[in-house]
């Protein structure tokens, strides 16, 4: 298994104002899969990404990348973690506001000894002729394409998105999933979808729904559906 | 209802209390020292005003070398219009050490100079002694300690000042004062007497019936001029008076012919031997008693009595008597030697002026008024420039606060919020800074500040206690001023901020040219290179005021580390340049057989120039080819030295014009040359040309240059000496009075440094902490962060710390040559060692590598769930 989720539990605040945001999240993930968290806003799912991310700690249980566990790495190893393994792809795009495109994206790539090559990328986003404009200077879309390249330019092992198209229209939204399915399809790395969009389970390998901080249920999709024929 | 908005503004205090909490510790430090210095000044100054008056200050005194009685000093109160005060004192050295202590009595100082304590209660006791406060801090002595004078061991009661040495001159001569090795001292009258010192002068205060204005030095000459043909009348008829009574008296008389004739006899014995003839005795006599009562006694007489004595016996004739030539013929040698002590006794009853020193012109009294004050316009213009400083600061990071908050402001507005709301909103926090630090500073500078700002004053005079006093211009200096250049900077940039209109704020497009293009970097230029010089164009508002800061911190720093080291090299070229080893002042015009003694022609005169501090100016007339002045001077100009040419920028063929002090006479030099001599303000010209301009009598002089002492010179002929040491009191008197000065500065220039460096550098970190947050997500490590975000501010700081060096330089210059040259008497040259700007790069160094650690510590506590949260 390449990654595991095993036994998440994850509360924020004590007392009477103690929430249990994950009560003891499983999963399995095969290598190449993408998968889809789907569940409504407060269901945790945001959190898990995080926790699978490193960039937030569980109360118990572990995420085990080829058998490296997140809970016995310490920050440092962490970072070398995140750095090795993982790209990240949010809502907000998150690009560093006084780079240019073509810098964004190569910010990413210097986190890699062997990252993609740069200007492939910005051709396979189309964004080379925007390449020296800065983030403030595109479209909503166009800055998830950077943020995207930002993050495929160093072929994470897993691409974590976390609402991905939360902040786009109807088409834009439907070029940025074409666009992960293309880069899960070209470059063969694990994906995991955050969403609170019901269509987009539809292009995923699996389909993991949460509800205050359950498993509902965890569903293969023997039939997937192409992103750009996905509708809502 | 009250804005809601300022509910926020606690919180807004408390999220960035590091810059809030330095910004006004700051300002407190800024307005407390400004405000101390000002309070302490303008009392200091109120007090050294109000002491002539309440303290009774002399006018001026006079030395007699001997006790003036009481008809002599009636006279002179009676004629002069005045009050005699007896302020008779002895010198004493300490024993063991360099110093001399001049005791006066207490009752004299009860009434006039009056005394003031410091410290411990005025003496009761013989063996009690209240000493200078200034001298005994300089020596390390306190109340209850003993101090021994000619082997009389005194016990120190208190530690007092004398309004009169306000500045501890010893001699009014002396170039500079001289508190480490010159004190004064207050005894009982009967523990003065009781002392039974040898070196008593008698020193005589006068006080006119009407209180002068202590710098009206016109109206002081005026009188002054007056009482002088006074008290030369009344001396010159006191003496005629003396001696008549003395020759009234039979026996006195016949006792001064006797001594006179025998004289005379003596002189011509060889020649009257041959005539031994009782007739030719009488021829001769009758002759000789014919010419005594005659011009030829007088010239006898004056011969007789001793030079100086013409103005004594003028108008007095001699009249003798038969008896008398009979008894000079007769008389014993025992009687000779008894009519000799008769008149050396009425000579030394005739006493006779030693010294004259009107108030105006004695040094002791008014240095210190003259120099306070000097320093105020350099502390107001460091005010101000501080606080235009952290207003740019505020105002900055206002500034980033506005566009961190943009969507908000937007909403706001949208809202129905008006722009002035928004702008009292956003004003409201750096005006209570600046109004609570002004509160607390203008406490604290009433209080602890002032009594050290004071200690700066008392470190170099040796001032009266004195009463702090409420002064309104202190106020408004350190108070109103900082409030309106905090108001009005952070206006201008809040107005310009928040004009854009609500959509803008909105989408956080608060560009005023439409969206911003990215410049293009060369893409071979590693992106980390890239990022860096990225962050470094996305700051640069930041980084224009971190470049003001680190200049305005370098002059301080670079300031208060010159100084010193400046007045070592300065006492050097002093020395290197000196004219002579012995420069004499001399009386009467004394001849003096020393080989290589050069007679030499000088006067004083002063600047007018009311742009400058005023400043005396010697004027030499030197002998034709002098071995001193080696220098050729032109007929019909003059020489300047290196520090007038340079304080005054003086070129060859310039004319310059100095003006007598006591008189509206001005006087026109052309300059023919510089010459090197760094002691003095002074002019060099032809003997001749100075006999022509001053119109001295040709056979005067004023004195001697000589590598050697004038042994053959007696000392009434000398009025003061100038030795290599008093070359150098000006600059140890400059190093001790700037030292602790020089501290506060540097202190503050460090304290500029850290500041400007940790808040501007705080805010870079904290416009980009979403940034950070993502390249952190990303998998940078924190090092690498620290590479991008600190490297880029490091890369400022040690350019603007490199190119504040000779920024710093044209800027010492400017300030010497354009301020402190006018601010200050004399002149010192600019010296500045290339050390000094290391030492002042290595302290910008060090203090940014402290700031660097702790946003460091700041970028590593930055949480990744930033770049996951939508903040405003």
């Amino acid at each position: 298994m390449f990654l595991e989720i095993k036994g998440i539990k994850k509360h924020y605040g004590e007392g009477d104002s103690r929430m249990d945001v994950l009560n003891g999240i499983d999963i399995e993930v095969n290598k190449g899969e993408i998968v889809v968290l789907l569940g409504p806003s407060g269901s945790g799912k945001s959190t898990l990404l995080n926790i699978i991310g490193g960039i937030d700690n569980a109360d118990e249980g572990y995420i085990s990348i080829n058998g490296e566990k997140t809970a016995d790495m310490d920050e440092k190893a962490l970072t070398q973690y995140r750095r090795k393994h993982l790209g990240y792809v949010f809502q907000q795009y998150n690009l560093i506001p006084n780079l240019n495109i073509k810098e964004n994206v190569e910010v990413g790539g210097y986190l890699s000894d062997e990252p993609l090559n740069c200007d492939d990328i910005l051709k396979t986003l189309g964004l080379y002729e925007h390449r020296h404009k800065l983030p403030n200077q595109l479209s909503g879309g166009q800055q998830q394409r950077t943020a995207i390249g930002r993050a495929i330019i160093k072929n994470p092992d897993i691409l974590l998105c976390d609402e991905p198209t939360g902040a786009l229209d109807y088409n834009t939204s439907k070029e940025i999933l074409k666009l992960i399915e293309d880069v899960n399809k070209k470059y063969g790395n694990t994906i995991i979808i955050v969403t609170h969009n019901d269509a987009i389970k539809n292009m995923a390998d699996r389909v993991v729904k949460l509800r205050d901080g359950k498993i509902r249920s965890i569903k293969v999709n023997e039939s997937k559906i192409a992103a750009a024929d996905l509708e809502w | 209802m009250k804005n809601p908005l300022n509910k926020r503004l606690p919180r807004e205090l408390k999220g960035d209390i590091g810059k809030y909490l330095v910004i006004f510790l700051f300002l407190l430090m800024l307005i407390s020292l400004v405000s101390g210095f000002l309070v302490a000044d303008g009392s200091l100054a109120k007090t050294y005003r109000e002491d002539f008056s309440r303290r009774n200050v002399e006018d001026g005194h006079f030395v007699l070398d001997g006790e003036a009685d009481g008809e002599l000093l009636g006279e002179l109160e009676e004629k002069g219009n005045i009050t005699v005060y007896d302020l008779r004192y002895f010198d004493e050295e300490m024993d063991g050490e360099t110093a001399t202590v001049r005791v006066y009595k207490l009752s004299a100082r009860e009434v006039v100079n009056i005394y003031g304590v410091h410290e411990g209660r005025m003496p009761e006791a013989d063996d009690e002694i209240a000493i200078d406060r200034m001298f005994a801090d300089n020596r390390g002595i306190s109340v209850g300690d003993e101090l021994t004078l000619h082997a009389r061991t005194l016990k120190v009661t208190a530690l007092i000042s004398l309004p009169d040495y306000s500045c501890l001159f010893e001699n009014n001569s002396d170039m500079m004062f001289d508190a480490m090795n010159f004190g004064v001292a207050v005894m009982t009258d009967e523990g003065f007497e009781a002392f039974g010192s040898n070196h008593i002068k008698y020193s005589y205060a006068w006080c006119y019936p009407v209180e002068l204005e202590w710098d009206d030095n016109v109206t002081s000459k005026k009188y002054s001029d007056e009482f002088l043909d006074v008290f030369s009348d009344v001396l010159s008829d006191y003496y005629k008076e003396k001696v008549r009574q003395a020759l009234t008296d039979e026996e006195t008389k016949s006792d001064i012919f006797l001594a006179m004739f025998r004289e005379y006899m003596e002189e011509a014995e060889e020649d009257l031997s041959k005539y031994n003839s009782p007739l030719f005795y009488g021829v001769v006599a009758d002759t000789l008693t014919k010419e005594l009562s005659g011009e030829e006694g007088k010239s006898m007489m004056a011969e007789y009595f001793g030079e100086g004595s013409d103005q004594i016996l003028e108008g007095i004739e001699l009249e003798i008597s038969a008896q008398d030539v009979d008894r000079a013929f007769n008389a014993s040698d025992d009687e000779v030697e008894e009519a000799n002590a008769i008149i050396t006794d009425l000579m030394d009853s005739l006493v006779k002026p030693t010294d004259y020193l009107p108030r105006y012109q004695n040094r002791a009294i008014t240095f210190t008024g003259e120099d306070m004050g000097g320093d105020r316009a350099t502390i107001i213009m460091f005010d101000y420039l501080v606080t235009i400083v952290l207003a740019f600061i505020f105002a900055v990071t206002t500034a980033g606060t506005i566009a961190a908050e943009a969507g908000v402001i937007g909403t706001l507005r949208a809202s129905g919020y008006t722009k002035a709301e928004l702008l009292r909103h956003y004003m409201i926090l750096p005006m209570a800074v600046v109004f609570v630090a002004a509160v607390i500073g203008n406490i604290l500078g009433y209080t602890f500040f002032e009594r050290m700002m004071a200690a700066l004053y008392m470190h170099s005079y040796s001032l009266a206690p004195y009463d702090i006093c409420l002064n309104a211009e202190a106020f408004i200096l350190t108070t109103v001023v900082p409030i309106v250049i905090m108001f009005v900077i952070n206006l201008v940039m809040l107005i310009d901020k928040l004009r854009l209109s609500p959509l803008r704020f909105i989408r956080h497009d608060l560009s005023r040219r439409g969206r911003k293009k990215a410049f293009r970097l060369n893409t071979k230029i590693p992106i980390m290179i890239r990022f860096r010089l990225r962050v470094l164009f996305q700051n640069i508002p930041n980084y224009i005021v971190l470049f003001l800061g680190i200049f305005l911190g370098g002059v301080l720093v670079t300031f208060s580390l010159m100084m010193l080291p400046l007045m070592e090299s300065y006492g050097e070229k002093v020395l290197e340049t000196k004219i002579c080893k012995y420069q004499y002042y001399t009386i009467d015009n004394p001849e003096t057989s020393v080989s290589g003694a050069e007679k030499f022609l000088a006067t004083s005169l002063k600047t007018y120039d009311e742009n400058y501090k005023l400043d005396e100016v010697s004027v030499f007339g030197i002998w034709p080819e002098s071995a001193y002045v080696k220098q050729e001077i032109p007929e019909g100009q003059v020489l300047v030295n290196n520090g007038l040419a340079s304080k005054f920028n003086l070129h060859v063929g310039d004319t310059y014009k100095l003006k007598d002090p006591y008189s509206n006479t001005y006087y026109e030099f052309t300059v023919g040359g510089v010459y090197t001599y760094d002691a003095a303000l002074s002019i060099f010209m032809n003997r001749d040309d100075y006999l022509d301009m001053f119109n001295e009598p040709s056979e005067n002089f004023t004195g001697y240059f000589s590598d050697e002492e004038l042994t053959d010179v007696a000392d009434e002929n000398i009025y003061t000496v100038i030795t290599e040491e008093d070359l150098l009191k000006l600059t140890t008197q400059i190093k001790i009075s700037m030292g602790n000065f020089m501290y506060i500065l540097e202190f503050f220039g460090v304290a500029m440094f850290l500041l400007i460096m940790y808040i501007l550098s705080k805010q870079i970190i904290e416009k980009n902490a979403k940034s950070i947050s993502i390249t952190k997500i990303l998998g940078y490590t924190g090092q690498e962060i620290g590479g991008l975000y600190i490297v880029a501010t490091s890369a400022v700081v040690i350019l603007s710390l490199l190119v504040t060096v000779p920024l710093t330089d044209i800027a010492m210059r400017a300030i010497f040559s354009g301020y402190l040259y006018k601010r200050m008497s004399g002149y010192f040259p600019f010296i500045i060692s290339p050390w000094i700007y290391v030492e002042m790069i290595a302290l910008g160094v060090v203090s940014y590598g402290v700031v660097a650690m702790l946003q460091m510590r700041k970028i590593n506590r930055i949480p990744k769930a930033d770049a996951l949260k939508n903040v405003e």
